[in-house]
């Protein structure tokens, strides 16, 4: 026997031939061994036999067909070695797609564009996070050399200073002017909520969240929100990074699910509130991946296709991530 | 964001410019916003979750009884009202601007378009300012227009 470590091994379950090939081949070069299974059974039946530490498993059109449901169902409810776990790539078109993923309890999902072409980056930094458990960070999806502008915001009166920088950021970036607008305004809802929405005291009761907006708040010392802006040509992208931790998996599903289920919302403050930056910042991205290690801290992390057309921007498909680190 | 008033016999004229955000308050307009009222967004840009609410409540707090009118919406505040379905309130849509793309340039444009000629939704062909190029539209239209369903 050897002692040399298990290469890590991705169950990869695709209805159609098309488009994923130079990114297997990526994941292939970084050492990742891959099976590919043609249909449901057999993907189980390689399961029963074999440990898989990720199973990628593709949804053609919005909503899983219900032999893939069961697939899904039996991954996560099922006893295997290797405790897969799951990445669905999704087609589809625009944000309206991810309606059916959320009711399905689904939280990792990367959209697949035309022609069943997927951003090889987004799937290997994504495969990567899941394999590694090393989820925090923007560069994990910039290529080297990108250009990185970051801020450290314990003041709400410092907000308005960020989100602007951010849209000139964007601009130069080469975004279209109202993908710069959406920009800025993606780092508006992650900055506020991580001044106003984030922070919990000793009891992890929280401080801000019941104030409105217009109150100015001032971290402590230390308990600073950082945004961080990137980007490498061809992707532009933003971090919001809070010292508390306290988002829950659970109620960020809730919220985007509700969200999406009624359209229409009451202007009050509190809970509400959250869900509906939650939702905005879900339409002003492209990839939208939410970190959490509980209790320490949370990043949000937004990215989009620099280009000229919005169009194109609202046509691509819609990626989501939550991540979760286990802590202790 | 800045708002002006102006009156005439036909009603008033309200406009705004900037960022929508939770900055503004609309309580101190509502007492000079008197009969039927227009509501030019020409100038606004950006629009966040806080912006939203506070729209929200200013539709609510205008009342069903006059006849509300928003004229020159711009394209960020058009996706809202797709997005959002109580984000209008009971105002009618006369006017919005329409994000044109050159094929060729690349040079973006935003056409002023009265809402009562999108009703079959169709936009009307523009060309290019720069190369004559005919121009796209530079949005979905379905999803676009998606608010005159609501």
């Amino acid at each position: 026997m050897s002692d040399a470590p298990q290469r890590p091994r991705i169950l990869f379950l695709s209805g159609s031939d098309g488009g994923y090939e130079p990114a297997l081949h990526l994941l292939r070069s970084l050492g990742v061994e891959i099976a590919a299974a043609r249909g449901p059974e057999e993907a189980l039946a390689w399961l029963r036999i074999h440990r898989a530490d990720l199973a990628v498993v593709e949804i053609p059109d919005g909503a899983p067909s219900p032999a893939v449901s069961a697939v899904l169902e039996a991954i996560r409810g099922g006893d295997w070695s290797g405790n897969p776990r799951l990445l669905a790539l999704t087609r589809g078109r625009g944000v309206e797609q991810l309606r059916g993923l959320f009711e399905q309890g689904l939280t990792n999902f990367l959209g697949v564009g035309e022609g069943g072409a997927i951003d090889p980056v987004e799937l290997t930094a994504t495969a990567r996070k899941i394999l590694s458990g090393d989820i925090f960070g923007l560069g994990q999806y910039m290529s080297p050399g990108a250009r990185t502008l970051s801020f450290d915001v314990r003041s709400s009166r410092d907000k308005g200073e960020v989100v602007a920088a951010a849209e000139e950021f964007a601009v130069e970036a080469g975004c279209h002017r109202q993908i710069a607008e959406g920009f800025a305004t993606a780092v508006d809802e992650a900055l506020s909520n991580a001044l106003y929405n984030a922070p919990v005291g000793d009891e992890g009761q929280p401080l801000y969240a019941g104030l409105p907006r217009t109150v100015p708040v001032e971290l402590a010392p230390g308990s600073a929100a950082r945004i961080e802006l990137a980007a490498d040509g061809r992707r532009l992208g933003m971090s919001s990074l809070d010292r508390f931790g306290s988002l829950a998996p659970a109620v960020v599903l809730d919220y985007l699910s509700r969200c999406f289920a009624r359209r229409a919302f009451e202007p009050t403050e509190g809970s509400g509130g959250a869900g509906l930056g939650l939702y905005q910042l879900l339409h002003l991205v492209q990839h939208f991946i939410v970190n959490v290690a509980p209790g320490e801290r949370t990043e949000v992390i937004g990215l989009i296709e620099i280009g000229p057309s919005f169009k194109r921007f609202t046509m691509k498909p819609r990626s989501f991530n939550l991540f979760v680190k286990e802590v202790g | 964001m800045q708002a002006s008033i102006r009156r005439d016999p036909a009603g008033t004229h309200l406009a705004f410019t900037g960022d929508l955000t939770e900055d503004f308050d609309f309580n101190p307009l509502l007492p000079d916003l008197t009969g039927a009222l227009e509501i030019d967004l020409a100038g606004l840009r950006r629009i966040n979750s806080a912006g939203v609410r506070q729209w929200i409540r200013f539709m609510g707090a205008l009342g069903e009884g006059r006849p509300v009118v928003l004229a020159r919406c711009p394209a960020s505040f058009i996706r809202q009202a797709g997005m959002i379905r109580n984000f209008l309130g009971h105002a009618e849509v006369r006017s919005l601007y329409a994000p044109y793309l050159c094929p060729r340039c690349e040079e973006p444009r935003s056409v002023l378009l009265e809402t009562a000629a999108l009703a079959g939704r169709a936009f009307p062909e523009i060309q290019c300012d720069d190369c004559a190029e005919a121009m796209e539209v530079d949005v979905v239209p379905e999803a676009f227009l998606g608010f005159l369903d609501d």
